[in-house]
């Protein structure tokens, strides 16, 4: 797939409490962002299959949207759609689906939209309706229904971290002062404040140790990217921006099967496959968009995929490395901690921010490109046991 | 516009820690509530408020051509408490008798309706009452919160203690909480901070920001800022917004009284009414299910001559006996003894 397909086309919402706005209104708002980021134009005719990002629907209880869903939303019912969740990384798995469609020959033009209203349903619902994406509602393990959720799982993630790697709340903390610095300059972000380390520790604790600011927030949100040909992409834009390497990767899907709490091995094999396939190593990556759902889970992602040596990215964040004009910015849109985690729009508006980075085109927040990689990760699903890696460039 | 000439509260004796109720369900809550004895309901505790009122008001009851109950603690869906009440006062049958209900906005439009029809010359005088004794199962949400209360007001044009300078009134579509016919609770989505800034937060500062400017005035104009109190802080959040500072604010009732419904705003008016001299300026707003009706209310000389006559909040507020929450459940005949 390496360097056959390039995204020309990219849009996303302002992720937030949209209460005021339906699934369908989210999704034609992205849909249309997307088509007018098209530069030079695209009839939506030509889009000949699409894939749904869509997590939440079935899980709490909104009803499992299909491929209909986003066919009627737009207007096009005569291609294909299928509906796509893998769960957190289900955003980033519908453009990898996407960019598989062209790949395979079968499509010249496609679009990956993932859209989803988290907010729709109170909050410990909804946490409720995450956990049963490990089957707290089936009962399929009684450690789902006493509420290993996301922030459960993460705590126990991030007290080995403590243990092993000699971590603290503090370097977790700087994660969060950092992405929320990032997110004051993002326009799609739902929360634009600045934080100091004082107040991220002063917050109300979730589950110790991660505290009230150490979680993402639950939001609403939207976001598609339009995939080609690469030799069909300059017709659209005059800056195609080009796939180079994308992968999933697997784990156990029980925490208690895992080796290491201090390493989620989805991540480390989506990474490896997607370095492999782009044939470029993680040194050659300019930035990177990164799964923070939890402060000490970028900290763990930046070590599985490459970045940092196990047990260095709290020190390496601590000198600045990471920051926004740092040696290799992460998350230089705010992330997820200050996006929020709209599920499937997740995945997808990491997207979008790589390409609007790529094509420099990210005013306030533009990183420096030196030789135009970035990268898109994910990490979730019961036990964090699956991953996606998206490597993009502005080169083929 | 027409104004207050008498008013009356009653909180009954027993007290229940909110710890009590809540530890049980894995819980916790700070402060105390009221709870109505073996012989009190909503019917007795609206009796003895409208008694304490009268005699406030020092009129005679034939004057009065109204009396609207507000409450969403009825015992009954179908049938009035209205006409009860009626009937301890002796009130002619030509009197309106209504029972405002279905939101805990219902007391604040029983007063609006009061005020409406002596704005109609329809009535000269009219009494507005309102007592709270919420529906409750154990471990639901108002198990540990809703205490139970009543006040009365009896409004009119002449000898006014306190006189509305003005209404505004702000309401839309929107479910925070609710008691559906076939639940034996109120229910809510346990997202507290969705019904707090969207509901409460949102439709009180929106209702008082059309107020002030409607009278050119501002929030900080204000003497005392009265808004419901289901919670100690949440009041703050509105104040917050209209440039309210936080000494003209209501003092805390709901960690010792408890949340009471529909009549918590006009409880703490009472307590505010308690000490209040002649000139000061009260801003009052309701909320209840999306709805929200703010009042600007400027007090008058007679308040002082009238206030012999009163029996302060403060005084039912000392006046307290604690029960366990086993005692509570008996009462509320949520636990039952078994016939033989």
């Amino acid at each position: 797939m390496r360097g056959k397909v390039a995204v020309i086309g990219v849009g996303m919402i302002k992720f937030g409490e949209l209460f005021d706005k339906s699934l369908e209104t989210m999704v034609q708002e992205a849909y249309l962002n997307c088509l007018n980021n098209v530069d030079k134009g695209i009839d939506p005719k030509e889009i000949k299959a699409a894939w749904f990002g869509q997590w939440s629907g079935g899980f709490i209880g909104q009803g499992a949207q299909s491929g209909q869903s986003l066919a009627s939303f737009i207007g096009n019912r005569d291609i294909p759609v299928t509906r796509l969740e893998n769960g957190c990384p289900t955003g980033g798995d519908t453009f990898r689906h996407a960019c598989l469609g062209v790949a395979s020959g079968l499509y010249d033009v496609v679009l990956a939209l993932g859209a989803e209203k988290m907010r729709d349903k109170p909050s410990a619902e909804s946490l409720g309706g995450a956990g049963s994406g490990g089957g707290a509602e089936t009962g399929s393990h009684p450690a789902w229904m006493m509420g290993q959720g996301g922030p459960a799982i993460q705590a126990l993630h991030a007290t080995r971290q403590m243990y092993e790697l000699g971590y603290t709340m503090e370097d977790f903390a700087r994660v969060a002062v950092k992405n929320h610095h990032n997110g004051t300059f993002c326009p799609y972000a739902h929360y634009q404040f600045e934080l100091t380390i004082e107040r991220v520790l002063g917050s109300y604790v979730v589950c110790w140790p991660l505290h009230l600011f150490d979680c993402c927030p639950q939001t609403d949100g939207a976001a598609a990217a339009i995939v080609c040909r690469a030799d069909l992409a300059k017709k659209y834009t005059d800056k195609p921006v080009y796939v180079l390497g994308s992968n999933v990767g697997t784990d156990h899907s029980q925490l208690w099967d895992r080796n290491s709490l201090v390493e989620q091995l989805s991540s480390v094999k989506a990474a490896r496959g997607a370095f492999e396939m782009a044939g470029i190593k993680p040194k050659d990556v300019d930035f990177g968009e990164l799964h923070d759902c939890f402060t000490n889970t970028e900290l763990m992602n930046i070590e599985d995929v490459g970045f940092a040596r196990k047990g260095e990215a709290a020190r390496m964040l601590k000198d600045g490395e990471f920051d926004m004009h740092g040696r290799l910015p992460i998350n230089p849109s705010g992330g997820l901690k200050s996006h929020g985690h709209p599920i499937a729009a997740t995945g997808l508006g990491q997207i979008f921010e790589v390409v609007t980075q790529l094509r420099e085109e990210a005013d306030k927040r533009q990183v420096k490109l030196k030789k135009g990689i970035g990268v898109q990760h994910n990490v979730g699903g019961p036990a964090f046991g699956v991953s996606v890696f998206n490597i993009l460039s502005r080169s083929q | 516009m027409a104004g207050i000439i008498g008013y009356g509260v009653y909180i009954p004796r027993y007290r229940l820690e909110q710890k009590e109720a809540a530890m049980p369900w894995g819980s916790w809550s700070p402060g105390e509530k009221s709870v109505c004895g073996m012989d009190e309901d909503v019917v007795t505790m609206a009796a003895e408020a409208m008694d304490k009122a009268i005699n406030h008001a020092g009129i005679d009851p034939a004057q009065v051509g109204a009396i609207h109950i507000g409450t969403t603690s009825s015992p009954y869906i179908e049938q009035y408490v209205a006409p009860i009440l009626a009937e301890i006062l002796g009130l002619q049958p030509e009197t309106t008798m209504i029972d405002y209900s279905g939101s805990l906005n219902a007391l604040a439009n029983a007063l609006l309706g009061c005020l409406d029809a002596i704005a109609a010359k329809r009535i000269k005088c009219g009494i507005v009452i309102g007592a709270e004794d919420r529906a409750t199962a154990p471990g639901a949400d108002g198990d540990a919160t809703f205490g139970a209360g009543a006040v009365a007001m009896v409004i009119g044009t002449t000898g006014t203690i306190a006189d509305f300078e003005g209404l505004h009134t702000y309401s839309t579509y929107f479910l925070d909480r609710w008691h559906a016919v076939t639940d034996s609770w109120v229910s809510n989505w346990n997202d507290y901070r969705f019904d707090r800034e969207y509901g409460y937060q949102k439709h009180v500062a929106e209702a008082c920001k059309g107020l002030v400017s409607k009278l050119g005035k501002t929030g900080q104009d204000y003497t005392y800022a009265v808004f419901p109190q289901p919670d100690d802080r949440i009041a703050a959040l509105p104040a917050k917004d209209l440039g309210v500072p936080r000494e003209s604010l209501a003092p805390a009732i709901s960690s010792t009284l408890g949340d009471l419904g529909s009549c918590s705003v006009f409880i703490s008016l009472a307590g505010i009414l308690d000490k209040a001299k002649p000139g000061e300026t009260i801003l009052l707003a309701s909320y209840g299910s999306g709805a929200s009706n703010a009042m600007s209310l400027i007090v008058r000389t007679q308040i002082g001559r009238k206030r012999k006559r009163v029996v302060p909040l403060e005084k039912y507020i000392a006046r307290k006996q604690y029960i366990t929450y086993t005692s509570y459940l008996r009462l509320r005949e949520h636990l039952k003894r078994a016939p033989y």
